[in-house]
């Protein structure tokens, strides 16, 4: 592919959850594309689909129907196995809901994505991981335990390990909701930093107009469906 | 160390008290076998070496005796000394008969009737340490072990299937029954007459005892003419019944913690949804959580066998403790097997629970709160 292909791209992207026998159609119909090194946020209602659209633009989970195509593979068609291989290797995920591992320290929770990271193509140096800690700002903390930490350190632990091993794509769902305006600034600020300096793709749900300005463009969805914003913008940032 | 064995050490340390019943019930399972076939084994060795100590060269078991303790009842008739005693080699013939376990003072001994003019020359004789041998009907020789452990003395009197005797001497322990008494008399209360239940043999000299053996098998088919030096050996490889308890007990001590590892690490990976998921969504193969699954069962399993060994001693003390006269024998080997079994007992539980947590869908453990 050429290096003007969009590295994400949605075709038709429908997902309908089954929630025993009701289903529950969370994404209807839903086209986007995404550049390389572009900082995309992705704004909407609660419910509208953010974070289904960004569990299958990271492989997570197959879509009813529709294609995603992540580095021009269509995900849509890939075996479970692939999809892992992809998520592992170009993918760094930020959860809505920090889900950290409760009995590791925070240093702990990184070296577990290190060895999972070290079963692909990257191998990630030791030092990587204190350093991404010193970048998050929790350099300081890295023996303590995620119970020991603010809700805001955690979801700062959680940033700093989808970091590490530095994915080509972050996918990041809220990673300022539970934050306070100096943290939150603080983390935009170290997001726009590695998509400007890495250049990282960074897609970022947010409920926030704010923060959603510090990317290039937005993306508003409501009920499933793209709004505004779905096409990707012409020149993302050099 | 690995992040992986932390990570699964740490889940252990968690989660305390599951960890905990968890060890303790696949130590459990091992305190079973080794303590059980300990029981057994001691037993084993214990009445076997009683035997050989005795020091005959031959001991002629009756046909079909193979069986643990076959020769429980009275079946080679006495008779049959007149002629082994015509057979080339052989120098004296003691006629012993046995009773099966029989409850004296609240703990199981064999009975021993014995010939008290032949059983001294087929061996070391019986050594009397205080008062007589028996000389009359209903009179009985104790050894020092049960007479101290019973707390008897010479001149009591002692119930013995229903039966009034009277304790004249105490011999040294160590070899033959712990109670001996006259084999008429036994053969009287059992309705054995004339019956014995193994002859003790004894040959001339060292190198006569092979040829009277083949002998005896010769002109008495059937009959099992043991080497006193071999008898533990050969009493323990034809006790069949003891190896099915032996597999028996081993197989409960499998299913133990096949159950409690399947059990515990089912509910470790039901808590623990979230965050298996999040390990794969970073990235993680299946091989990878089913590794660490593994991992996380393999370390409750050592931890119980370690305890298991370690508790199976002090069981064993503790028993040695309440009944003196108990024999419990714990052997490398079985401890050995004990445990290699109760970890592939265990591994094989983990292995459902593992592949479960492996097919966690992300997405659904992660959305939806
Ligand atoms: N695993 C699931 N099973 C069934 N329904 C689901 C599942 N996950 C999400 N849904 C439903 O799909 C719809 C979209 O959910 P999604 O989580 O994508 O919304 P969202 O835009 O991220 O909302 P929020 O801003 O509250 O996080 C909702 O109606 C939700 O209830
Ligand atoms: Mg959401």
């Amino acid at each position: 592919m050429s290096a003007g292909d969009p590295i994400l791209q949605t075709i038709d992207l429908v997902k309908v959850y089954r929630s025993g026998k009701v289903d529950v159609p969370a994404l209807l119909g839903v086209d986007i594309a995404i550049e390389r090194g572009e900082f995309v946020a992705i704004m909407g209602p609660s419910g509208c689909g953010k974070s289904t659209l960004l569990h299958l633009l990271g492989g997570l989970d197959r879509p009813t129907s529709g294609r995603v195509l992540l580095d021009g593979v269509d995900l849509s068609i890939s075996s479970d196995g692939q999809r892992t291989r992809l998520r592992r290797d170009l993918v760094g995920f930020v959860f809505q809901r920090f889900n950290l591992l409760p009995t590791l320290t925070v240093l702990g929770n990184l070296e577990v994505a290190r060895a999972i990271h070290s079963n692909g193509r990257k191998i990630v140096p030791a030092q990587q991981l204190t350093d991404t800690l010193e970048l998050v700002g929790l350099g300081s903390k890295m023996h303590r335990r995620p119970m020991e930490l603010s809700l805001g350190e955690q979801q700062r632990v959680a940033i700093a390990r989808a970091l590490i091993h530095k994915p080509s794509i972050v996918l990041a769902d809220e990673p300022t909701g539970n934050l306070d305006s100096v943290n939150s600034d603080n983390i935009l600020r170290l997001l726009q930093d590695l998509n400007g300096n890495l250049k990282q793709t960074i897609v970022m749900i947010t409920h926030n107009p704010e923060a959603a300005a510090t990317g290039h463009r937005t993306i508003e969805m409501r009920d499933g469906k793209v709004v505004r914003g779905g096409a990707a913008s012409r020149h993302p940032a050099e | 160390m690995g992040v992986i064995t932390r990570l699964a050490a740490s889940n252990l340390f968690y989660r305390k008290t599951k960890a905990t019943v968890s060890i303790l019930a696949v130590a459990l399972g091992i305190i079973l076998v080794t303590v059980l076939v300990g029981l057994a084994d001691g037993t084993i060795n214990e009445h076997s070496k009683r035997i050989e100590r005795i020091g005959a060269d031959i001991i002629l078991q009756p046909p079909g005796s193979s069986a643990l303790f076959a020769f429980n009842s009275g079946v080679i008739p006495i008779k049959l000394k007149e002629k082994i005693l015509q057979f080339p080699g052989v120098r004296s013939v003691s006629p012993v008969l046995m009773t099966a376990g029989t409850k004296v003072k609240d703990s199981i001994v064999l009975l021993w009737g014995i010939d008290a003019d032949t059983y001294p020359q087929v061996g070391a004789g019986i050594k009397i340490v205080e008062g007589r041998m028996f000389s009359a009907p209903y009179e009985v020789v104790m050894d020092t072990v049960w007479a101290s452990s019973k707390q008897q003395e010479v001149g009591d009197s002692l119930m013995l299937m229903n039966q009034e005797f009277k304790i004249v001497g105490i011999r040294q322990a160590g070899d033959g029954g712990r109670l001996l008494l006259p084999i008429g008399t036994l053969q009287e209360i059992m309705s054995a007459e004339g019956k014995a239940s193994f002859f003790l043999i004894s040959a001339i000299s060292a190198s006569a005892v092979e040829p009277l053996a083949a002998v005896l098998r010769k002109e008495l088919p059937g009959y099992n003419p043991i080497f006193s030096s071999t008898y533990s050996q050969a009493f323990r490889e034809n006790a069949i019944a003891f190896k099915q308890f032996v597999r028996v007990v081993t197989a409960l001590a499998i299913i133990v913690s096949f159950l409690v590892i399947l059990l515990a690490m089912y509910t470790s990976v039901v808590e623990r949804t979230k965050e298996i998921g999040i390990l794969k969504a970073i990235g993680a193969s299946r091989l990878f959580i089913v590794g660490a699954i593994l991992l996380e069962s393999v370390f409750l399993c050592l931890i119980g066998i370690a305890s298991g060994y370690g508790l199976s001693f002090l069981t064993k003390a503790w028993l040695l403790h309440l009944y003196p006269s108990l024999t419990v024998d714990i052997s490398w080997h079985r401890l050995w097997t004990a445990g290699a079994w109760a970890m592939a007992g265990g591994i094989v539980g983990s292995l459902y629970p593992a592949y479960r947590a492996s097919r966690l869908d992300p997405v659904e453990t992660l959305v939806f709160e």
